[in-house]
């Protein structure tokens, strides 16, 4: 494989650090446990309140909500600012025009508590670009 | 370009490359603010672990972050790299493991390597970018199917299989394990049931999957139970395992 015959090698700390993952990730399935717990709270709690996360069917999980670009980096700046809440959005043209994509992805270390927080927060922002809200705001004040 | 286009000047620092600081974790500082943090593929929470920050620190005090100087073949290898190989194939239930320094570049060789100009690759119309740019390098011909539209990918088996029979190559159908931005799994299932109607090896990217899905954790194979339908395996480092590096089995 050329990208290896022709690169050095993965320094050894790499290698090490690595082994010692690779065997938590076997010896503790709490830790894996612990992520679907979180994820599936987070989901069931999203689609109970009418978000719709589309075809997943695994731990990350996509928030679809219809609006501009415009109303996508306010609500963004709205859950950082307002709420503390910091995930990524996703736009055009990764998604279709018109859609933006909210992506949250729970961990292991991720509380029922912090779920909570995001639903309500969720629930709020999605109210007010409902109510169109966010039309008027860019993110040029950034 | 990334997830904001043409926007991204305008957001810089902000919705691209932001900067998050402290220690890895749910609770990170943003703009020197508190913030609930969704946005990292830390899966496990190992990111942070005091293990895995122990295991971390002794290793880089015992070796430097140099050694082993030069590629695996000609004086980069080490019994703690082959080590690892096997520990990685026997996880994810194959015969033998490799190594890769980045998932990103690792995918690309690796479709380098399994392919010739005589073979042609099916592969699915929303594969992570690592996946474009291999098929990008292959030089024979390539068939996209619909994501994870499986009518669709037998049509391109079809097309695939005839153009096979005439330069006498083979067929690599690639897909992935989870997908990252949607949050589907890649129908592996379906995919492994068309080898009863076309000869096809499947090589699947299964970046998220490793370390998340499946009964053990092994993977979107294991979560499908069709783990030897999966020819080639492909995980990375830089998600559930908090790291950096990937391999292939
Ligand atoms: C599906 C998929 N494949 C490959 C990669 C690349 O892996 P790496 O970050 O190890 O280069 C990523 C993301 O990082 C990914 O999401």
């Amino acid at each position: 494989m050329r990208s290896q015959t022709f690169a050095k090698a993965l320094p050894m700390p790499m290698v090490l650090g690595l082994k010692k993952r690779l065997e938590l990730l076997k010896t503790k399935p709490e830790l894996r446990e612990n992520l679907w717990k979180i994820a599936t709270a987070l989901q069931n709690g999203l689609r109970d309140r009418g978000f719709d996360l589309r075809s997943t069917n695994t731990m990350v999980t996509p928030v679809f909500l219809e609006g501009e670009l415009n109303e996508a980096t306010a609500i963004t700046m709205d859950l950082r600012e307002n709420y503390g809440i910091f995930c990524s959005i996703v736009v055009y043209p990764v998604i279709p025009k018109g859609l933006m994509e909210l992506r949250i992805i729970p961990t292991a270390a991720h509380t029922l508590e912090d779920v909570q927080v995001t639903l309500d927060a969720f629930s709020e922002v999605a109210g007010k670009l409902k109510s169109g809200f966010y039309k008027e705001q860019s993110a040029v004040a950034v | 370009m990334g997830p904001l286009g043409q926007h991204q000047k305008m957001a810089h620092g902000y919705f691209a490359f932001p900067k998050l600081e402290g220690e890895i974790g749910p609770h990170m500082k943003f703009r020197g603010k508190d913030h609930l943090v969704w946005s990292l593929n830390n899966y496990l929470g190992l990111a942070n672990h005091p293990e895995v920050r122990e295991a971390d620190a002794k290793a880089a005090a015992e070796f430097g972050l140099a050694y082993p100087m030069g590629a695996r073949m000609m004086s980069g290898n080490s019994n703690y790299h082959e080590m690892l190989e096997k520990d990685l194939a026997e996880f994810v239930g194959k015969d033998d493991a490799f190594l890769l320094n980045y998932g990103y570049q690792g995918m690309v060789s690796i479709i380098d390597t399994l392919v010739d100009r005589n073979d042609v690759i099916v592969y699915d119309a929303e594969s992570h970018a690592c996946i474009i740019d291999g098929v990008r390098l292959h030089m024979g011909k390539r068939f996209v199917y619909q994501h994870n539209d499986i009518e669709s990918c037998r049509k391109q088996l079809e097309r695939a299989t005839r153009l096979a029979e005439q330069t006498g190559g083979a067929i690599l159908v690639i897909t992935e394990g989870v997908f990252g931005m949607s949050g589907a799994q890649g129908k592996l299932k379906e995919i492994i049931a068309l080898k009863d109607e076309f000869k096809f090896r499947l090589l699947i990217d299964d970046a998220h999957g490793f370390g998340t899905m499946g009964k053990t954790g092994a993977g979107t194979h294991e979560a499908q139970d069709c783990i030897d339908g999966v020819d080639i395996y492909f995980g990375t480092f830089a998600k559930s395992m908090a790291g950096i590096g990937a391999f292939v089995a």
